[in-house]
């Protein structure tokens, strides 16, 4: 239940805190002083309760209602508890000029500031309601309710910025006096906006992006399902007899700033960094800026940044401190990338981030006997998964099991298949029966496609019943997906018929790969324990350690930086996507609704967004208002005014999304030989563009590999076409891959895609129906060499290393 | 003088504890500092406090950040955590002091009656200063036989204020009760010039100048005019003798 309360002085006292502040503001502004005729100061509280309405209210009365001094106003919950009408207009009434013109500032603790008054509330709602779990959230702010018929909005925003706000830990918006006389405010969806917790009607949108491109599930085909069993996986984590830790991207991460040379911790929120904007308003000094986070959470996730045009200061003082926060909160670092922004006349920009999780925090579990149910646990829709009190709600019931004693193992499923999952459990290793009836579609999917947040718990089969009644008790959906035995093989049953048998011999054959035989490379940093605490520096050989996602937008202008996705957990392959985005005046909601289609399209499950304001037009305030209502992405804002009003505006856009596999996403770099090589035509607005932004179209995810082609002004003379062989030939290194090419013609700019033999047929037809001329340009191959056919049916073979 | 126990009840933020402590020490008392949330981990409950405590001090300073508003929170915790109730405790002989935040404690636990409250005072600044205050009435036993009094004050919330609604009524428990016991000389915006007030018993006594801050006389800020006088105890130490004197009513 979401409430908000407002107390304030009654009518008939003066308030002090007010009046000091109008005599502050008389001091430095005199001119602004003028304008403001009355001015009152209320206290604001926004919570989140677990616990009955009538209980809520009687611990609301009892903690706020100070019925001598105070007038509280809580909508329609508590209307008695203010003056004659409940609402601020009993408190308007006493303002000296009547009717008066009203206005009203609102500020609040940004979510995860520190906020010792919320602490101190959550800890009385707790003794008041006398459970742990009563209160799910609280936020404080303040709201200025002002009267003066000259007052403008700038006036207003002089205030809030300068005298009432500390932006650094406290949002704040500007109220009309409509809004301040209604009780819209009130209203459980308007708190919950502010609690971090979307209401369930303005996600839907966000769950249409979110569903979006999502494949469709075919027929079962054993034929296909038993290759898979049959097949031998690389296999090179460790197995999962240990309760793993899941990592979980937290919607609500609060990140810090970390001092380094003082070592003090300031806590803030993840945001561009106030130079960073300014050093793209003010044509780029050499800046070197450091953000570095820490959860204050034993499951600490840190992210940290680096940015100038040095690369080697760049990365030093990157280096410098990621040990700095390794050493602080032995936390081993896992990614790290540096790589170069270059704009045109403008000097290279370099960028260097990375993100790090703690060590699993492993616990053996008692060894695992025969007959042991397999409960499968989660939802099969994965929006379900966004929500945080959903995953919060499972990990404390799979804690209360883990207490009772009644579960053997868990397998963690998260970003991973399923067969990956069952062929590296040493509980199941001597054999095991999977029912997959009512269930085909889900196996059919996770067979290869990687899982969400989900998990396959162990369960002794006279434990079984209760605990399938506390999971239904608590909203989870599970199902019962077999169980182990000793028998020697692995059954899968479909209507109580066995589809499918093979001996644990043919099932566990796995192959343990080295690391460097991973496709993607390894982390330049390692964490041995062993050793010391600390982190060791690897040499990387010319790779990146992340793959990197490379598509164009076709407002370039706009760009900061392509799409980074970092990989948090070298078991699993599950990362954080990162889509930056700059833009100026042109930002409207049709521009959000790209960036998430663009977002989505890229495989991505969008989970927060972070807006940095520089020099904010009015405009924006209320776009911004349509994107956090309409939208319902859990959006944070940081507005900044450095400089007087001539600079120029911006507004950067930071959008948030986790994907559950990252090899699946789609790359620059070609993937597996035999992939269809086409070439679509680019340009503004063009059919093939918006295609490839996920703006129109489901099949982009079928797509391995994407490149985009800038028309070239020097190279006219080649046609272009050295311009071709040399993007091409760097998107067949990676993986030592060649190609067979048709290059006939001068290919101005565009896009060469690449698409799997199997789904050519369907994004084929997509295309035409959408009038996306595309052209076949050759295919994938598997030995190392570039072969060209010319417009003269000459064929050219060249060996890609010679052309590197 | 038998050893009677004084719990000194210390919270987030509160200040002085020490110097009670002192004052009691002084006057006979065996006092006790006692964190809130160790006394909720005891289950300091009402019966247990009767038992083993003659007399409680609600210290001042800024408890829990003054949430809400201040001593609000501290209410809460003494009602809720612990169940307390001080009149019962005072109706079995024990005796209460709260001063400054402290005695908004005593208020918002209605100890005195639901028709009183303070409120931030026009400046919205904490006062230091020095004032004189007169004990009124004979139901305090914490005042007894003492004169006109000059202690520290060091608060925010010095405006004493009756419910409009129920002005009449509240002002003449005040006034013909003798519930307001402690009257100042200088008025403050405050009317009525109430610095302290007790309850029927007249051992549940709160006030907003603070006397553990004047026990001996170079607390004053010109001791050393008169340097002869510097063993002298201060006037603070009034109120904590007479505790020790009612204790074994």
């Amino acid at each position: 239940m979401f409430v908000r309360v407002e107390t304030g002085f009654k009518s008939e006292f003066i308030d002090p805190e007010a009046l000091r502040m109008q005599r502050k503001i008389a001091e430095i502004h005199p001119q602004l002083a003028e304008k403001i005729r009355w001015v009152r100061k209320l206290k604001c509280y926004w919570l989140n309760f677990n616990a009955p309405r009538d209980k809520v209210i009687q611990t609301i009365q009892q903690v706020f209602k100070i019925p001598v001094t105070q007038w509280l106003f809580t909508g329609d919950l508590l209307p008695s508890a203010a003056g004659s009408s409940g609402t601020l207009q009993d408190l308007m009434q006493e303002a000296p000029y009547r009717p008066g013109v009203f206005h009203g500032i609102e500020k609040r603790k940004r979510i995860n500031v520190h906020d010792e008054e919320a602490n101190v509330l959550t800890d009385i709602f707790k003794t008041l309601l006398g459970t742990e779990n009563s209160i799910g959230g609280i936020i404080t702010g303040e709201l200025l309710l002002i009267e003066g018929a000259k007052l403008t909005q700038s006036d207003l925003e002089w205030i809030a910025r300068h005298w009432f706000a500390h932006e650094q830990s406290e949002s704040w918006s500007l109220m009309a006096e409509d809004e301040l006389k209604k009780n819209a405010r009130f209203q459980s969806d308007q708190v919950a906006k502010y609690l971090g917790t979307a209401p369930v009607e303005a996600r839907s949108r966000l769950l249409q992006f979110r569903q979006m491109g999502q494949p469709s599930v075919k027929e079962l085909s054993w034929n296909r399902i038993e290759e898979l069993f049959r097949s031998t996986l690389p296999i090179y984590e460790k197995h999962s007899s240990l309760k793993e830790e899941e990592w979980a991207l937290q919607p609500e991460i609060r990140f810090a700033s970390d001092s380094l040379l003082s070592n003090t911790r300031l806590e803030t929120e993840f945001h561009l960094s106030l130079q960073q904007l300014e050093s793209f308003a003010e044509g780029f000094p050499v800046i070197l800026q450091t953000v570095l986070g820490v959860l204050p959470d034993p499951k600490r996730i840190w992210f940290g940044e680096s940015y100038g045009h040095h690369p080697i200061r760049v990365r030093d003082e990157f280096e410098t401190a990621l040990k700095a926060v390794s050493e602080t909160t032995a936390t081993p670092i896992v990614q790290m990338k540096l790589f170069e922004d270059t704009h045109e006349n403008e000097p290279s920009y370099f960028w260097s981030s990375s993100l790090g999780v703690n060590a699993n925090k492993s616990e053996v579990l008692e060894s695992s006997s025969e007959n042991i149910e397999l409960i499968w646990v989660g939802d099969q829709e994965l929006p379900a998964f966004q929500d945080l009190v959903y995953v919060q709600n499972l990990k404390s019931a799979l804690q209360y099991a883990m207490d009772a004693k009644s579960i053997s193992f868990v397998l963690s499923c998260a970003g991973k298949t399923l067969l990956e999952v069952l062929k590296r459990a040493t509980p199941l290793s001597y054999g095991f029966n999977l029912n997959i009836s009512g269930n085909e579609s889900w196996f059919q999917k996770s067979l290869e496609t990687p899982m969400s947040l989900s998990q396959i718990w162990g369960i002794r089969p006279d434990q079984k019943n209760w605990l399938c009644n506390e999971l239904t008790l608590r909203g989870i959906s599970f199902f019962h997906l077999g169980s182990n035995n000793l028998s020697g093989d692995v059954k899968i049953i479909q209507n109580s018929e066995t589809k499918l048998q093979l001996t644990i011999t043919e099932f566990f054959k796995t192959a343990l790969v080295s690391p460097n035989e991973v496709l993607l490379d390894q982390p330049i940093y390692s964490f041995n324990e062993r050793v010391e605490r600390r982190i060791q520096p690897i040499k990387f050989k010319n790779r990146y350690s992340v793959e990197e996602l490379l598509l164009k937008p076709e407002s370039y202008h706009a760009s900061i930086a392509s799409p980074v996705v970092l990989r948090p957990d070298f078991n699993h392959w599950a990362g954080i996507m990162i889509l930056s985005d700059l833009c100026g005046e042109e930002f409207s909601t049709e521009h959000m609704e790209y960036l998430l289609r663009k977002c989505t399209a890229l495989g991505g499950q969008i989970q927060s967004m972070q807006i940095s304001m520089l020099n904010g037009l009015k405009s924006w305030y209320k776009i911004i208002n349509e994107v956090k209502t309409e939208f319902g992405i859990q959006l944070t804002q940081l507005e900044l005014l450095t400089k007087p009003q001539n600079g120029a505006h911006w507004l950067a856009l930071q959008l948030v999304s986790r994907m559950n596999d990252i090899r699946n996403i789609r790359t620059e770099d070609f993937k597996q030989p035999n992939d269809r090589i086409y070439w679509l035509p680019g340009g503004f607005d063009h059919p093939a563009t918006r295609w490839l932004a996920g703006m129109e179209g489901r099949y982009q995810n079928s797509l391995h590999s994407a490149i985009a082609i800038e028309p070239s002004n020097y190279n006219l003379d080649e046609q272009g076409q050295e311009g071709v062989i040399k993007t091409l030939t760097f998107a067949l290194l990676k993986r030592k891959l060649g190609a067979e090419l048709r290059l006939q013609h001068y290919f101005p700019g565009g896009f060469f895609v690449s698409i799997g033999e199997n789904e050519r047929y369907s994004v084929e037809e997509e295309w035409s129906s959408m009038g996306i001329e595309c052209e076949w340009v050759g295919k994938v191959t598997a030995t190392p060499y570039l072969v060209i056919r010319d417009e003269d049916d000459k064929v050219h073979t060249i060996s890609i290393e010679d052309l590197v | 003088m038998s050893l009677y126990r004084a719990l000194i009840l210390s919270s987030p933020g509160s200040r002085g504890e020490k110097s009670f402590a002192h004052a009691l020490k002084q006057v006979g008392f065996d006092a006790e500092i006692l964190n809130i949330e160790e006394a909720i981990r005891l289950k300091l409950e009402q019966d247990q406090l009767s038992l083993k405590y003659k007399l409680v001090v609600l210290p001042g300073g800024n408890t829990y950040s003054s949430v809400v508003g201040s001593g609000r929170v501290l209410a809460l915790k003494l009602q809720h955590a612990l169940g307390w109730n001080l009149n019962r405790f005072a109706e079995r002989g024990g005796l209460v002091l709260g001063v400054g935040s402290g005695f908004e404690t005593l208020l918002q636990m209605k100890v005195f009656g639901e028709d009183y409250s303070l409120k931030l005072n026009d400046e919205a600044k904490t006062q230091e200063k020095w004032i004189k205050v007169i004990p009124t009435g004979n139901r305090c036993v914490w005042l007894r036989g003492l004169g006109t009094l000059e202690l520290p004050l060091n608060e925010q919330n010095t405006e004493f204020v009756i419910d409009p609604f129920a002005y009449v009524e509240a002002k003449g428990k005040l006034d013909r009760l003798g519930l307001g016991c402690l009257r100042g000389e200088t008025t403050n915006r405050n009317d009525d010039r109430v610095w302290g007030m007790c309850d029927m018993t007249g051992r549940i006594f709160g006030l907003l100048p603070h006397p553990e801050y004047f026990l001996s006389w170079t607390n004053t800020e010109d001791w050393f005019l008169n340097p002869t006088r510097a063993a002298a105890p201060g006037a603070g130490m009034a109120i904590f003798e007479n505790a020790a004197r009612h204790a074994e009513v």
